[in-house]
């Protein structure tokens, strides 16, 4: 197993390697100059500050040198200081990374608990009224743009009918109470695993109709094994691994989509982050921000991946 | 978001040789598929409206899509005029023509966007699940990259950076969001060419690009229907989105995503606002959600059972 | 509090310290017990740029930083008189060269070290040194200010420090009729710890590259002379302050004060409904609707600034802008009472030009209004020289159909609508506009000054009083990088006028006021600029806080005396 995961993490360097190129190639394509962007909003600027700092930031240099001293220098993730902040752009992302991993973990379970369930539900009662409304919610629920979903959260359960808080990780003075913070995260957590909750099911239940169609079911059955039996030790663990494989899908939307849950529910996390950093051209934050959105999701891949090999018997790790 | 969103709902296909009698059949299989034909139904409605917006605008509600009328702002919705049938914004804009242009904005944008994604995904897919070798390292090199950066990171950043009109979006969401139709028509593409018809096609001396287009091409067909649906839907949605933040379609033109860009800061004067813009886009990509589970179902007859 | 012009608000629903009258008044809580304990929570919409004065210009951040710092001199909140603050006395000499200001007795920062004249000089020596503030103008007449600045000495030799700190005598070149409260601040606007700040930046230094601009006490005040102690700050989400206990006017009753950030005004708004937030400065829209709410009670008070429609007179792509006919033909063509009555809801005024109403200096009868009027518009470009094109877009005497861009910040919904309005309304006189969004960074990088590459853009200002001195916004002297004529406003007799005002000799109110007006008539006939509308500031806060009354000068004037009522 180890050597499984070291394979996958030789693996992943390539990959890495490409979405620093990307983001190198973004800052430094963009039709902005890197200088007027690194300046900011700072007055009193003369050529030769402007000349200095290319220089400093060796953008004097060409675009392949430029690139390795940039790799060298997100090697020991020294991303620079942000230009709003004025200090480390790692400090800042360390402080917002665990408000971000809160939701995205919980939306991640909440859609578990709620999707694999109604996936089962669905498959079992095939034609039935169950399946029918759990299908029809939850293509409706997939069709919703998660954007609107959040804002209406926002603006009916919260501005008009009060019964959630209209954003933020705490009310004032609760910062350390723990059912606070679950209050605050209901809104934001439902929004980030809406794609999840609805997809699940759907997901689920086409698979588990495909893997009681097959012909061991039909011998399990003819054996005289009882029906749920048969469900829950064969039929649920085949059905559930290509459910592993879609994690990878739901973990973009999870980490990419913070940032307009993040924005709408006022949540302090990376993505509101990013969204601000941009909004103020803070470009060194963007920067990381990307590099560190990306190694969440490389990282979550691999997770999955080994995820997989622990559910799915069939494959055989070669060590 | 993203348009990985959809992704997760496509069932790995079962891989076939299409034959001729397949399209007829599935055509039958459609037409008595009631779901999937209102879902027709209300998209060409939709699809009908936006091309005829100018039209509409002009000898229907005779409002144009920027129109103020400033003094009558905040306007409740009401019977009286049509082109107050749902309300104005504020602006004193007639809601109703406004979504009537956003229809237009994000249907062509969809589909743009999603021809442009099966363009590149399909390109790259077929020849590198035929070719192999170096350049099917080189494409999965580049997909697993894309696939690695959050989408939304990216469109946030070129919308930020560049300013976009709506052909340079769609291409841009198009350009962004073709890997999960790459590795599908790759997948296939292996599984296809090691087929015996394949096989034989390359022993009697038929050239690369022959076989790709007579052989494989047309087998690997009905799963990129079944996907450039679910595609459009998903360009429909990012494009919502990223107006919606302001870095998409950019007033005065108006976008589903960019009319609900304010709708927040509106909200008790005009809750009308906040309402239909959504209700659209969800609308649109339910119909093509649901299009796409159509014929899936009716291009995959092994699935039919499990509808 | 500072004169000075150089805040700008970066979102509208901030409000800034100002004048006028208010128009409820507070209800007495006499005969109560105060009782102490408790927490206070300002909204603001984003986190401080800087902790540190000398580095900021937007309203935002000194809703931080007017927690821990404070200046030499304040306005009265009530009759706005310049009154001391930290100086006990202040004295200008007869000729205007002369400065002194007198500290009180027994000046202590939070920490317990001595406030001292060093303070007032350290903060002076650090803005004329650093390179990234834009507030070195209050030191232009003050001697030896720019030889220090250019490192040929290490101390400003025209500051001194006198009586054991006690004392700060300015000397002038040249009379400045603002100088007095212009320099109460230092030029920063609040003073700061110089015994903190000294590790990372020394004023005795003749090497201009060491500055004050990067250092950790930027983000971290170290020290605080204000109402409240610096706890900690937690970017995106809130700033937390404790109660300074050496508070020259007393410790506050209060424990705890938190300026906590929220996406925009709707999240505001509803934090102050369901009493998360104490205290805040909301948008017009949402005014009707707060009144209404028992447990708030509201205040409205006319602002000392506006928002304005700007142009670039030296604009490659839009000469025309150069044509005083267009800039009024522009001027008549959009319709600003429609901007009140239904974008900021009656909650504002008209303004005809650069004085606005609230300042004592304000005379409109004789100032040209320019009402709505499109035909009025269409007749002034063609006078100027532009013809109709076949488009319905006039041509330019040169051909070139008359299209330009307005620019104007995001999020910012009021500036947005009104940009969206004005765009369909010079439609209609045949100008078409390109409306153009960014953050307001974004926007102050663009229309830096001397830039031809920009058009028109949206933007107000705020602070602009009680003085009537607007010189820094006018005087063809400004056309510079960083300055704020960024209109390139240029005439001559405007400029003349300026300079009486500004630097004298006679510094007289009455004369200065007769002068004032004088500039305002040329202005309201060259319109360099659109004076949309004065918009009013409307702060609400919870009922229970006691003596919570704020007038347009201060919201938190007396902050230390505010209690919550159980």
């Amino acid at each position: 197993m180890g050597r499984f995961v070291l394979r996958r993490l030789v693996q992943a360097v390539p990959t890495l390697f490409g979405i620093l190129l990307l983001t190198f190639l973004l800052t430094r394509l963009s039709p902005s100059d890197p200088v007027a962007l690194m300046f900011g909003d700072r007055f009193n600027v003369t050529e030769e500050q402007r000349q200095e700092l290319r220089h400093n930031l060796g953008l004097d240099e060409p675009l392949p040198v430029q690139f390795i001293t940039y790799l060298g220098k997100v090697a020991v993730l020294d991303f620079g200081n942000s230009f709003i902040y004025h200090r480390p752009v790692m400090q800042v992302i360390a402080e917002r990374l665990p408000n971000s991993l809160q939701l995205s973990i919980a939306a991640l379970l909440v859609g578990l608990v709620i999707g694999v369930p109604l996936g089962i539900v669905a498959a079992l009662t095939r034609g039935r009224l169950p399946d029918h409304v759990i299908r029809l919610t939850s293509v409706v629920g997939h069709a919703i743009p998660t954007f609107w979903f959040g804002l209406l959260f926002v603006l009916v359960l919260g501005v008009q009918l009060r019964w959630f808080p209209v954003g933020s990780m705490n009310a004032i003075g609760r910062e350390s109470d723990i059912l606070d913070r679950l209050w605050h995260m209901v809104g934001p957590v439902l929004t980030l695993s809406l794609g999840a909750i609805s997809n699940y099911p759907r997901f689920l239940r086409t698979q588990m109709l495909e893997e009681l169609s097959q012909d061991y079911v039909r011998t399990a059955h003819s054996k005289g094994l009882r029906g749920r039996l048969v469900v829950t030790r064969h039929v649920l663990r085949n059905a559930i691994i290509p459910l592993v494989t879609s994690l990878g899908g739901i973990l973009t939307i999870l980490i990419g989509g913070a940032v307009i849950t993040e924005q709408i529910f006022n949540w302090p996390g990376l993505g509101r982050l990013f969204f601000e950093a941009l909004v103020n051209k803070d470009f060194p934050i963007v920067q990381a921000n990307v590099v560190v959105g990306s190694a969440l999701l490389l990282l979550s891949y691999i997770l999955r991946d080994v995820v997989y090999v622990i559910v799915d018997p069939r494959i055989k790790v070669k060590a | 978001m993203s348009t990985a969103a959809a992704h997760v709902l496509v069932p790995p296909a079962e891989v076939r040789r299409v034959s001729a009698s397949f399209w007829s059949d599935a055509l039958w299989r459609l037409r008595h598929d009631p779901t999937t034909m209102t879902a027709f139904a209300v998209l060409f409605v939709l699809a009908v409206l936006a091309i005829g917006a100018d039209f509409l605008a002009d000898n229907f509600f005779q409002w144009s899509f920027s129109k103020q009328d400033i003094l009558n702002s905040y306007g409740k919705p009401n019977a009286d005029q049509p082109a107050m049938w749902l309300g104005s914004d504020q602006l004193g804009r007639s809601q109703i023509v406004r979504l009537l242009y956003g229809a237009r904005v994000s249907l062509f944008i969809g589909v743009f966007g999603a021809i442009v994604s099966l363009v590149i995904g399909v390109g790259l897919g077929i020849s590198a699940g035929y070719f192999r070798g170096w350049w099917d390292d080189v494409v999965v090199w580049i997909v697993s990259t894309l696939n690695g950066i959050p989408t939304l990171y990216l469109l946030l950043i070129v919308g930020f950076l560049f300013r976009l009109d709506y052909i340079s979006l769609a291409v841009f969401i198009g350009a962004l969001g073709w890997t999960f139709i790459t590795n599908q028509a790759r997948g296939q593409t292996f599984t296809l060419r090691e087929r015996d018809f394949v096989t034989a096609a390359r022993v009697i001396g038929a050239s690369p690009g022959r076989i790709v287009l007579r052989h494989i091409f047309p087998n690997v067909l009905p799963l990129l229907i079944v996907i450039a649906m679910i595609d459009v839907a998903g360009v429909i949605l990012a494009e919502s989105g990223l107006s919606y933040l302001g870095f998409g379609i950019q007033p005065p033109v108006p976008s589903w995503g960019n009319m609900l860009n304010g709708a927040s800061q509106f909200f008790t004067r005009g809750p009308w606002l906040v309402y239909p813009p959504g209700f659209c886009i969800a609308l649109t990509v339910l119909c093509l959600y649901l299009i796409g589970d159509g014929l899936r179902d009716a291009l995959d007859p092994r699935l039919r059972g499990a509808k | 509090m500072r004169r000075l012009v150089a805040s700008i608000t970066a979102a509208l629903l901030v409000v800034t310290a100002c004048t006028a009258t208010p128009s409820t008044t507070p209800q007495a809580s006499a005969g109560e017990k105060p009782v102490p304990g408790g927490t206070l929570v300002r909204a603001v919409t984003g986190d401080p740029k800087s902790f540190n004065p000398i580095l900021v210009t937007d309203t935002t951040s000194y809703r931080y930083i007017e927690a821990v710092y404070q200046d030499l001199l304040r306005r009265d909140p009530k009759t706005s008189e310049l009154t001391g603050r930290l100086a006990e006395k202040f004295e200008l000499s007869k000729d205007g060269l002369t400065l002194t200001y007198t500290l009180r007795d027994g000046l202590k920062w939070s920490d317990g070290t001595p406030f001292t004249g060093e303070d007032y000089k350290y903060t002076a020596e650090a803005t004329m040194r650093s390179k990234r503030t834009t507030r070195q103008t209050a030191f232009t007449n003050v001697l030896g200010a720019q030889d220090y600045k250019d490192g040929k000495t290490d101390e400003i030799k025209g500051i001194q420090v006198k009586d054991g700190g006690k004392s700060i005598v300015i000397t002038f070149s040249k009379t400045l009729c603002t100088a007095v409260e212009d320099l109460s601040g230092a030029g920063a606007g609040y003073l700061l710890p110089s015994k903190h700040f000294k590790q990372y930046f020394d004023p005795r230094t003749t090497d201009t590259s060491k500055t004050i601009d990067d250092n950790p006490l930027n983000m971290a005040p170290p020290a605080s002379m204000g109402p409240w102690v610096f706890k900690d700050f937690k970017p995106g989400d809130r700033a937390t302050f404790t109660k300074n206990p050496n508070y020259y006017l007393g410790a506050p009753l209060i424990d705890e004060f938190i300026v906590k950030v929220y996406s925009d005004a709707a999240a505001i708004k509803a934090a102050l409904l369901v009493g998360e937030v104490s205290f805040a400065g909301v948008e017009p829209k949402d005014w009707d609707e707060l009144t209404k709410v028992e447990s708030l009670k509201g205040f409205e008070f006319a602002d000392f600034g506006w928002n304005y429609l700007a142009w670039n007179a030296e604009s490659t792509k839009a000469p025309w802008l150069a044509n005083k006919l267009v800039r009024q033909a522009l001027t008549y063509g959009v319709n600003r009472q429609a901007i009140i009555d239904k974008i900021v809801f009656g909650h504002g005024k008209l303004v005809y030009a650069a004085q606005p109403p609230a300042n004592a200096a304000y005379k409109d009868d004789d100032l040209n209004k320019y009402p709505f009027d499109p035909q009025k518009a269409k007749q002034l470009l063609e006078q100027a020289g532009a013809k109709m094109g076949s488009d319905g877009i006039y041509r330019w005497t040169d051909g070139t159909p008359m299209k330009m861009r307005i620019e104007t910040n995001q999020p910012n919904t009021v500036r947005e609508t009104i940009l969206q309005l004005a765009q369909e309304q010079y439609k209609q006189i045949g100008v078409s506009i390109d409306a153009q969004l960014m953050s307001f960074n974004t926007l102050l990088e663009r229309i830096r000054c001397c830039g031809k590459d920009f058009e028109g853009w949206i933007s107000g200002f705020t602070g602009l009083g009680p003085d009537p001195d607007q010189e820094s916004l006018w005087h063809s002297s400004h056309i510079a990088p960083n300055e704020f004529n960024r209109w390139r406003y240029r005439n001559p007799s405007v400029d003349r006028l300026l300079d009486q005002i500004h630097s004298g000799p006679d510094c007289n109110e009455a004369t200065r006021n007769k002068l004032v007006h004088d500039v305002d008539k040329q202005l309201n006939e060259d319109v360099p600029v659109i004076w949309l509308y004065s918009g009013n500031n409307l702060i609400f806060g919870q009922k229970n806080i006691q003596n919570f009354a704020p007038t347009s000068v201060s919201t938190i004037y007396n902050i230390e005396q505010w209690w919550i009522k159980k």
